[in-house]
């Protein structure tokens, strides 16, 4: 029993809780950049207009 | 859901299906599009290059097997929560009971409402007479949205009399209206109505277009001398400046379908629906519907926040339709001819110009306004250099209903208008 409590405990060192806790963050950081990205984009009509006319050209290039 | 939420009282926000499905894709978009970022793929914005490239880095520390389903769980989490704000905005008790002020004068379907009737012991004969006017989108009431939250009152209890214009539904008359007849036949009989009964010049202040309306008013009354000042709260002028890039492909299809409706005589055409003025508000930032239903969701539904919340939401999914010609007048010569900055927006022959005024005035433009970009209000305050200026913090309407309006932008406006 002793045991199986013991292996309960989150001791601040542990590793995997700490990766978890990083992989969670990144996540969280990754999904907020995400919408970021399309709000910057639908709210800035001169970057959007930049990107399409880059699109366009690289399209006619090829 | 607690007991209180056990009715649904509405079915927005409108398009309800608009809003449920931009906030899936939003969520299922990007798990998919994580492997993309990972590799490079996806097209960032370049104000956001230098964050995309330090969590790139951070990526790169990890399987990325491993990381895709904290990307997938925390995006599930994020749509639930989104849909949960939509529900609770749904299920939420509030309703507005908000007992109209008095009637002082009706003209058509359109009322003048006296706030300083009912406020004896504030309002006294030498107090400051101001005429608030409101855009003819969206209802009145934002000015008079809760019985604890109401601009009128609080101008009242400041010992200014107000009076609140309220367009109504378009009626017989009306329904036949520009913007030209509404400053004409409505507005300025209104202002000369308020005028005579207590012979004093009055202030007038306009919201959003109705900023454009009193400016015309304003400038058409100027040799009558019976305007004291102009106030102009989040007041478009330059339509052009910082438009989205799909705005004018926006208004072309709306003058088709326009177009169309006048062919096969449907009800389009009549009056210009209250859900194509949503699905145009909607996209003028397609993320914050999500962002704000989902931070909705975290309030406690008893709070005075969840409460203000939910009538802010209520009075911007209400309103009436447009006529037609107003709405062509908006769309054609305002968003696409952008006639007020270019000089050529005309009313009763008057060029309407706001730099020929010479009246005191007050500009107030606020921080983070989608309706009305900062641009498009400050080439109305370039126009207006000896105006006074206020930057109110927050958006378009919570500059102006949001619950932190009535300790620091009201009280401003009030000290303009003493």
């Amino acid at each position: 029993m002793a045991k199986k409590i013991q292996s309960n405990i989150v001791h601040p060192n542990n590793n995997s809780t700490a990766h978890s806790k990083e992989k969670q963050s990144i996540a969280e950081r990754y999904l907020d950049l995400w919408q970021d990205n399309i709000r910057h984009w639908a709210t800035d009509p001169a970057a959007m207009e930049k990107w399409l006319a880059d699109i366009v050209k690289k399209q006619t290039k090829t | 859901m607690s007991e209180n939420l056990l009715k649904q009282i509405r079915n927005g926000p409108h398009p309800l299906g608009l809003h449920v499905a931009s906030t899936t894709n939003m969520w299922t978009g990007a798990t998919a599009a994580f492997p993309l970022f990972q590799l490079g793929g996806l097209q960032i914005h370049p104000d956001l290059q230098n964050k995309a490239e330090d969590l790139r880095k951070d990526i790169s520390n990890h399987n990325a097997e491993d990381l895709l389903p904290f990307v997938m769980k925390q995006a599930q989490s994020r749509l639930a929560e989104t849909l949960a704000g939509i529900r609770l905005y749904q299920y939420h008790p509030y309703q507005r009971k908000v007992k109209p002020a008095p009637l002082f004068h009706k003209i058509g379907s359109t009322e003048i409402l006296d706030y300083g009737d009912g406020h004896q012991s504030d309002v006294a004969d030498d107090s400051p007479i101001v005429i608030a006017v409101p855009s003819l989108v969206n209802p009145a009431y934002i000015l008079d949205l809760k019985e604890d939250h109401s601009f009128m009152h609080t101008l009242a209890e400041m010992g200014i009399h107000p009076y609140l214009l309220d367009w109504c539904a378009p009626e017989d008359e009306e329904l036949g209206f520009n913007l030209e007849d509404y400053i004409l036949k409505r507005l300025i009989p209104m202002i000369y109505e308020v005028h005579r009964h207590h012979n004093k010049k009055i202030h007038l202040m306009g919201y959003c277009m109705g900023g454009n309306l009193s400016l015309a008013a304003a400038q058409i009354l100027e040799d009558d001398n019976i305007i004291e000042s102009l106030t102009l709260i989040a007041t478009p002028w330059d339509f052009h400046a910082q438009q989205p890039t799909h705005l004018s492909a926006l208004t072309d299809y709306f003058l088709k379908m326009d177009q169309n409706d006048q062919k096969t005589a449907s009800s389009i055409s009549d009056m210009m629906e209250l859900n194509i003025m949503q699905l145009f508000f909607f996209s003028l930032d397609p993320t914050l519907s999500d962002r704000k239903f989902r931070k909705f969701s975290h309030f406690d539904p008893a709070s005075d926040k969840a409460e203000n919340f939910v009538a802010i939401e209520d009075w911007a999914g209400d309103g009436c339709p447009l006529s037609p010609e107003v709405s062509k007048d908006c769309l054609i010569n305002w968003y696409q001819k952008n006639q007020p900055h270019k000089k050529c927006w005309r009313v009763a022959g008057h060029v309407i110009s706001p730099r020929s005024l010479n009246i005191p005035g007050h500009i107030i433009t606020p921080t983070a306004d989608r309706i009305v970009p900062a641009a498009s209000a400050k080439a109305l305050r370039d126009l207006l250099p000896n105006f006074a200026h206020t930057t109110a913090n927050g958006g378009h309407v919570s500059m102006i209903a949001g619950k932190d309006a009535k300790t620091i932008l009201w009280p401003i406006i009030a000290s303009f208008l003493k």
